[in-house]
């Protein structure tokens, strides 16, 4: 005989439970290269499922968990999670085996288990682990104690749409991932999800331009998703007071940030969680810039942008307003006194339109409008107001004059609505509130009397060739002039910025104001001096500035580690779905309108500056949110939200399942089983009554890894009256299944001495069969039990119902001949043991018999040996057997294996 | 002293209740600390090769890794110090999971007593030297003792397998109680063809001793290296084995001891092994009356058997198909308590039974009376609730297996542990079935508990496979755990050597001192803690360690 030259050879176990676990064990202990194919995500099979052990009430966990970690430790075995073999072709002695492996799509040498990926998966699916009783995430370890302890993505189809959403929105909103949380009512998961990129969720809740709709994929089908409109509701849900501060762990570093805009307190935001020391400097006496000086009141409410301001000073930021820099502070002086700058001074200025009579009285440019009537100084417009202009600014003014009482505004506008900047919903709104525009038209002239203005001199326009924006030029129609008599005139043209302030620490902004950067990274030509937002841009929107002021926070930070400032990886434009695709989704999701933003009645809302839109209801939204394609599909949305967390770089949607081809020189099948399922026992009421449960399902409800933490609860509440009915599914021609499953009579006992321990004066009773104690202390187990008060009737019940409070059993005790009915809170059903799903198919491409209920056919006298010569079976894979008995039989394949290869 | 202290994160685990940053920034103050950090998880690749790099860069000499448990990564660590040239030896663990984050919720508290754990294991590492774990060959070769189908299984792998493999049975033949089974269920054969196929295939092969009528009369030694003294019937025979296999199987219950059941005093009363055997001489009339009697000698804490023989309810069922396919118009009633059909095929060959007219009545029997014209069962029936009297030609005792009658003697042997039911106690009852506390001696069958055939041969096979494994390697490190005499304070009042349970200590008669056989010593610390001179310590564990260690709990911080 070649001695050990069983060293060499390699051998497959098929199934990671203790069965395969033990097999896998001896076979490596005397150095045979083992690969152990797992069909889920981590080895330990059903017996790591259960909470506690018979007859020694050992922790399950805490008994198998050290081998489950000898196994992974262990150099000569080869762990395959998510594998199953899918054919088997005798070379030799040997097999050669094809192997599906499913992709996690994670990098098991990067993951390290730490459970962000999962925190943040707006994905919420049933955990197969706690039988589907408890929620787990589309990103999930399965339980903390898995082998391998590596994450999985259960990503079941493609995306069906492109998601464009997110890649127009300038701070990439995890938009899919928000929806989702909505449309399934976790709102404040969804606040937190939209929270997590934006310091100003119910700001851009609010008055975002939403490009996010504009590409929505959706919208090619019938309409784009409210994205903006839930962003609201969810907002609407939670009170940002309520907000807890994270950990912060401080750096001594010190930024000044100039201007308390949206761009430099998003810039401050950021930069107070990563533990710098910010103070942000600005003239007005209260911050917000524009949102708080521009926006009107029935837009923005000024408390819900307190509120926000307020949370980033809870943050540890100091805001000292009424402090114009340049004027009294020098910015040289606070380069000298910081480590870092960001300049977002905005666009504060408005431009003039450059007619004659500017001057007049009563002629205003919109900001300054804007400004007093936001700063509640009491502001007069005429009778008559023309506000010039046709962004929202504009728009804006007109619809504030309106609310001041003038009893006529006109907006004058030199090109054609198509062209108009403002926003869609703002126009409209405008002429519902009486507001009437006049296109092509442009004032050549302002006339008054005294100083004060009477009316305006005005010429038609055309348009004529498209400019750089693109839009078609105004140009003037010859020909005489025409005259509008109006006594304000409001002027809305644009903004500048104002840099002069800068030229003290050696900067020269471009020739109309604007700080040149970086665009990427926010940098300016000046070490440690960055800048961003309307200040560069010249006038945009908010969430721009906020993504302005989140890229310099990033370059800031790197700066002051002393790192390249490097930017951050770029995002694909947004895509649109092809036409193909388009009609295949019209096929699977039929169509359904938008909801329609409930909004106050026009005569009502021109009275005052009470906010316009009311806002939908947690019924609205959730309907309008589920009409997200990304949320139609189960399993992974791929919104990328794992990716943003995942410290390590882990996760990676491009890895694709595998199919590997081995070659083996024996096999052990340890294929565990599955339980019975109860349905079909409409007596029982399993599915249909509350309170009825399987015996696995009680397992996970009273293990500390299940979905309860341990406490055995039902609806919320202790119960204190049970009753567990065994041979549910076994010993039962009716069900298929003659044989006895030779575990349930141990784990009922087992479940009583769980509930006696921690439930006070429990009422349980037990309806059996036989009580087949047969196993090395069980008998003594059962008899404990019965003396710490479970009664035990013999007899099965007829039926269960609903009792008036909690469930009635009927049944009839054999021994004393009569009928009881009594009243429980839970049933649980001892179901009994099945072959493994998918053991035909494991059988079949193996040429296994298989007896005849389907469990491998062994023989007792040899009894791991099958029909197969080379091919080994264990554990439950050949028929009912408790712990010790399994792991026997897995001592047993594995010394039989060992033979085999040995030859 | 140089030590370093790493404090794991665990993911959010630690981090989570234990304010680890408070922990990593308290110990940077305390003397002897070159280096105490923090990190998320010290088991990973990085977190290894943190402590790698502060070993080498600060030349640490102590290192505490505060954690999980110590018996998780336990090897890995250890092998972290080797790489960087420092003895694994000088490592200390401290469980700040399970002992800390997991108990509570309370930062403060778990922060506390965190940094108490800490403290002790730097008070305490202070003491530590360096260890050699010391290598000692292995013999290939293994101690079967017991011939029936447990041993025979063990001892044809470990034979195959190429071991040298002396077999023990101390019957004249082998086989054990298989062999007189007329009908080996569920396998429908023949019990002494099974064994003697058995047996066949062990004497094929040429590194197999096998002794019969022989017993064990001696054992000692170490693991690799055991002593065997059997008395054979040629005379007594030394051996020397790596390691042993103790199949001795069970004694049938005597019903003797159950006086109510008059076995022994009329020969209508017998057990279901006599009617095994005998069936064919049984003068029964034409249409018998047979009575089978479950639980003979189980589940039946009057005579010290409460637990259940797993196997004489299926022996019930065999003997009342037997007597139906024989006797067609016979009457034959079974009173049982619970009918335990449990194994493959149980409760189908149960119902076949109930099928072929076998009345199974479940009761209590309270006495057997024989008179001229039959036995009378008197009993109650636990359905009905009713007492009944019934009269029989035949009554059948389905009697239970009691521990081996040799089970004391060879525990002690062996140096292995009984159950309160004298059947040999394994190491864990779920997972380590064959193992006992003494490494390389393992248990198969039913000496630790009742089995059937097919769970005897399940445990002969993979107990001998974990034997293999031992033995394989050819080698095996000998922990460094072991007791040491100061010869100077060793009174030689030989209390040590009575309370060694691994025969390590030697007595010098002529220095009138003792001393510790290193290769045998087990680390139990039995010795050190009866020593009236203190003249005995354990080497990892001295005194002042375990004073400091104690005092970092308490002292005043």
């Amino acid at each position: 005989m070649n001695e050990n030259s069983f060293q060499e050879k390699n051998v497959l176990v098929v199934g990671g439970g203790i069965g395969g676990i033990t097999a896998a064990l001896e076979l490596a202990s005397c150095g045979v290269k083992v690969t152990m194919l797992e069909e889920g995500p981590s080895i330990g099979g059903r017996m790591i499922q259960l909470d506690k052990t018979f007859p020694t009430l050992d922790c399950a966990t805490c008994v198998l968990s050290p081998k489950m970690v000898e196994v992974s430790l262990e150099k000569n075995i080869e762990i395959l999670s998510w594998s199953k073999p899918l054919a088997v072709k005798k070379k030799g002695k040997g097999f050669q085996v094809t192997i599906f492996k499913k992709t996690r799509y994670i990098d098991t040498k990067k993951c390290t288990a730490c459970g962000s990926c999962s925190t943040g998966c707006p994905v919420v699916m049933k955990s197969e682990f706690n039988m589907n009783t408890g929620p787990r995430k589309a990103v999930y370890i399965p339980f903390p104690q898995a082998i391998p302890n590596k994450a999985s993505i259960d990503k079941r189809e493609d995306r069906p749409c492109k998601a464009a959403c997110v890649d127009a929105c300038p701070i990439h909103t995890n938009v899919l991932g928000y929806l989702k949380h909505i449309s399934e009512g976790r709102f404040k998961d969804a606040y937190m999800l939209i929270r997590a990129t934006n310091p100003f969720p119910s700001v851009c809740g609010r008055v975002c331009y939403a490009p996010c709709e504009g590409v929505c994929n959706r919208g090619q089908l019938d309409d784009p998703l409210a994205i903006r409109d839930l962003k609201r509701f969810a907002v609407d849900q939670f009170d940002v007071n309520s907000l807890e501060i994270p950990q912060i762990t401080r750096t001594e570093k010190k930024v000044a940030v100039i201007g308390a805009g949206p761009a430099g307190l998003s810039c401050a935001h950021d930069l107070a969680i990563e533990g710098h020391d910010v103070t942000v400097f600005d003239a007005l006496p209260e911050p917000g810039g524009m949102l708080r000086y521009a926006i009107p009141e029935y837009r923005l409410p000024k408390e819900e942008l307190r509120k926000e301001i307020g949370y980033i000073e809870r943050l540890g930021v100091r805001i000292q307003c009424g402090t114009e820099i340049g004027k009294d502070i020098d910015l040289a002086t606070i380069k000298n006194d910081f480590d870092a700058i960001f300049i977002a001074t905005g666009a504060p200025k408005g431009l003039p339109l450059g007619v004659e009579g500017e001057d007049l009285s009563g002629v205003i440019d919109g900001i300054r409008f804007l400004r007093a009537v936001n700063s509640g100084e009491k502001v007069k417009t005429g009778k008559d107001v023309a506000v010039i202009g046709g962004g929202n600014t504009a728009v804006d003014c007109a619809r504030t004059a309106k609310r001041l009482g003038s009893e006529s505004v006109k907006l004058i506008y030199r090109r054609t609505r198509d062209e108009m900047p403002a926003a869609h919903e703002e126009i409209e709104a405008l002429l519902q509130e009486g507001i009437e525009i006049q296109f092509l038209t442009t004032p050549i002239r302002f006339y008054g009397e005294g100083g004060s203005l009477s009316g305006m001199e005005c010429i038609r326009m055309e348009l004529g060739e498209p400019d750089a924006s693109g839009r078609r030029r105004p140009v003037p129609i010859k020909g005489p002039g025409f005259s509008i008599p109006v006594d304000s005139v409001i002027t809305a043209l644009g903004q500048a910025t104002q840099t002069a302030f800068t030229e003290a620490i050696g900067m020269s902004p471009a020739k109309n104001g604007t700080i040149e950067i970086d665009p990427l990274t926010g940098a300016t030509g000046i070490e440690g001096v960055f800048a961003g937002g309307d200040v560069h841009t010249g006038p945009a929107y908010v969430v721009d500035a906020i993504a302005a002021g989140q890229r310099a926070a990033r370059s800031i930070t790197l700066y002051l580690k002393g790192e390249e400032i490097k930017p951050a990886n770029a995002r694909k434009a947004p895509e649109k779905l092809s036409e193909t695709e388009v009609a295949e989704l019209m096929k699977r999701y039929p169509s359904l309108e938008r909801i329609p933003m409930p909004e106050k009645k026009v005569e009502e809302r021109v009275t005052n500056f009470g906010e316009v839109a009311i806002g939908y209801s947690p019924e609205q939204a959730r309907a309008e949110a589920s009409r997200c394609l990304a949320g139609r599909i189960e399993g992974c949305i791929q919104c990328g939200e794992c990716e943003r967390l995942c410290e390590v770089g882990a996760i990676d949607h491009t890895m694709r399942d595998e199919i590997v081809d081995l070659e083996f020189d024996s096999i052990v099948l340890a294929p565990g089983f599955d339980l019975y399922d109860p349905t079909e026992k409409r007596e029982y009421g399993y599915g249909t009554l509350e309170g009825v449960i399987t015996g696995m399902e009680f397992e996970r409800l009273s293990s500390v890894t299940g979905p309860t933490g341990g406490d055995i609860l039902l609806k919320g509440k202790v119960p204190k009256r049970f009753y567990f009915i065994q041979c549910v599914g076994s010993r039962d021609r009716q069900s298929g299944a003659r044989y006895c499953s030779r575990v349930c009579c141990m784990y009922t006992a087992k479940h009583i001495n769980i509930i006696l321990d921690r439930i006070k004066e429990p009422e349980i009773y037990v309806s059996y069969i036989d009580v087949r104690a047969y196993g090395k202390g069980y008998e003594e187990f059962y008899k404990t039990t019965q003396e710490r008060g479970a009664i035990y009737i013999r007899g099965v019940p007829g039926e269960i119902t609903k009792a008036e409070s909690g469930l009635l059993v009927r049944v009839e005790d054999m021994l004393s001949g009569e009928i009881r009915e009594i009243q429980v809170d839970m049933v649980i059903l001892a179901t009994g043991v099945r072959p493994r799903k998918g053991i035909e198919e494991l059988c079949s491409i193996m040429s296994l018999e298989r007896d005849e209920y389907g469990f491998i056919r062994a023989d007792s006298i040899n009894p791991s040996r099958t029909n197969v010569e080379g091919i080994f079976v264990c554990g439950m894979g050949c028929g009912p057997k408790d712990i010790p008995d399994t792991v026997a039989s897995g001592g047993e394949a594995a010394a039989r294996c060992m033979e085999y290869i040995n030859q | 002293m140089k030590t370093g202290i790493f404090i794991c994160h665990c993911g959010h685990n630690i981090k989570h209740t234990v304010d680890v940053k408070k922990l990593s920034e308290y110990f940077k103050k305390i003397p002897n600390v070159t280096v105490s950090k923090d990190y998320v998880f010290v088991c990973s690749e990085p977190g290894q090769d943190m402590i790698k790099d502060a070993i080498e860069k600060e030349g640490l000499d102590r290192v505490i890794i505060a954690s999980c448990t110590p018996s998780l990564h336990g090897p890995m660590f250890k092998d972290v110090l080797r790489k960087s040239n420092l003895n694994p030896f000088l490592l200390r663990r401290v469980s700040i999971r399970e002992h800390c984050a997991w108990v509570g919720n309370d930062v403060e508290a778990n922060t506390e007593k965190a940094k108490r754990l800490i403290l002790a294991g730097l008070y305490s590492s202070a003491h530590y030297v360096p260890l050699e774990e010391k290598i000692v060959d292995v013999q290939k070769s293994a101690l079967v003792v017991g011939g029936g189908v447990s041993g025979l299984s063990a001892a044809i792998f470990l034979s195959k397998m190429g071991m040298h493999v002396y077999l023990v049975e101390k019957e004249a033949a082998l086989g054990g109680h298989v062999r007189i089974l007329k009908d080996v269920w569920p396998a429908g054969r023949d019990g002494k063809g099974i064994v003697e196929e058995m047996a066949g295939e062990l004497e094929k092969q040429e590194n197999v001793e096998i002794f019969t009528s022989t017993t064990i009369t001696n054992f000692e030694g170490f693991f690799g290296n055991y002593e065997a003294t059997l008395k054979t019937p040629e005379g007594e025979k030394r051996l020397t084995v790596g390691g042993a296999v103790l199949a001795i199987g069970f004694s049938p219950f005597d019903p003797g001891i159950k006086p109510e059941l008059q076995y022994g005093k009329d020969k209508r009363i017998i057990t279901t092994l006599e009617f095994e055997n005998n069936s064919d001489t049984l003068r029964l009339p034409e249409k018998p009356r047979v009575a089978i009697l479950h639980c003979v000698g189980s589940r039946d804490e009057q005579i010290g058997k409460p637990y259940c023989s797993r196997v004489c309810c299926v022996n019930a069922l065999r003997v009342g198909n037997a007597l139906k396919d024989k006797h067609k118009e016979s009457y034959v009633e079974s009173f049982y308590m619970d009918v335990r059909a449990h194994p493959k095929g149980g409760e189908e060959f149960f119902e076949d039974t109930q099928e072929k007219g076998v009345l199974f009545t479940r009761a209590n029997v309270g006495e057997i009376i024989p008179t001229p014209s039959g036995v009378v069962i008197r009993g109650e029936d636990t359905l009905f609730g009713e007492t009944f009297e019934r009269e029989f030609d035949l009554v059948v005792l389905s009697i239970g297996m009691s521990s081996p009658k040799d089970c004391k003697l060879i525990a002690n042997t062996f140096k292995i542990a009984l159950d309160k039911d004298n059947f040999f106690m394994e190491a864990h009852i779920k997972l380590r079935p064959f193992d006992t506390a003494v490494k390389g001696i393992f248990i198969a069958g039913s000496c630790s508990g009742p089995k059937d055939v097919e769970e005897s041969i399940n445990h002969g096979r993979a107990s001998a496979v974990k034997l293999f494994g031992l033995l394989n390697l050819g080698y095996t490190y000998v922990e460094p755990f072991i007791s040491y005499v100061d010869p100077k304070r060793c009174s030689g009042c030989r209390m040590c050597e009575h309370a060694c349970f691994s025969n390590a200590i030697k007595y010098d008669e002529e220095k009138r001192v003792v001393h510790v056989e290193e290769a045998a010593c087990m680390g139990c610390g039995l010795c050190n803690a009866t020593c009236p001179s203190s003249a005995i310590s354990l080497r990892g564990y001295i005194d002042p360690m375990i004073d400091d260690e104690i005092s970092g709990f308490t002292e005043a911080i």
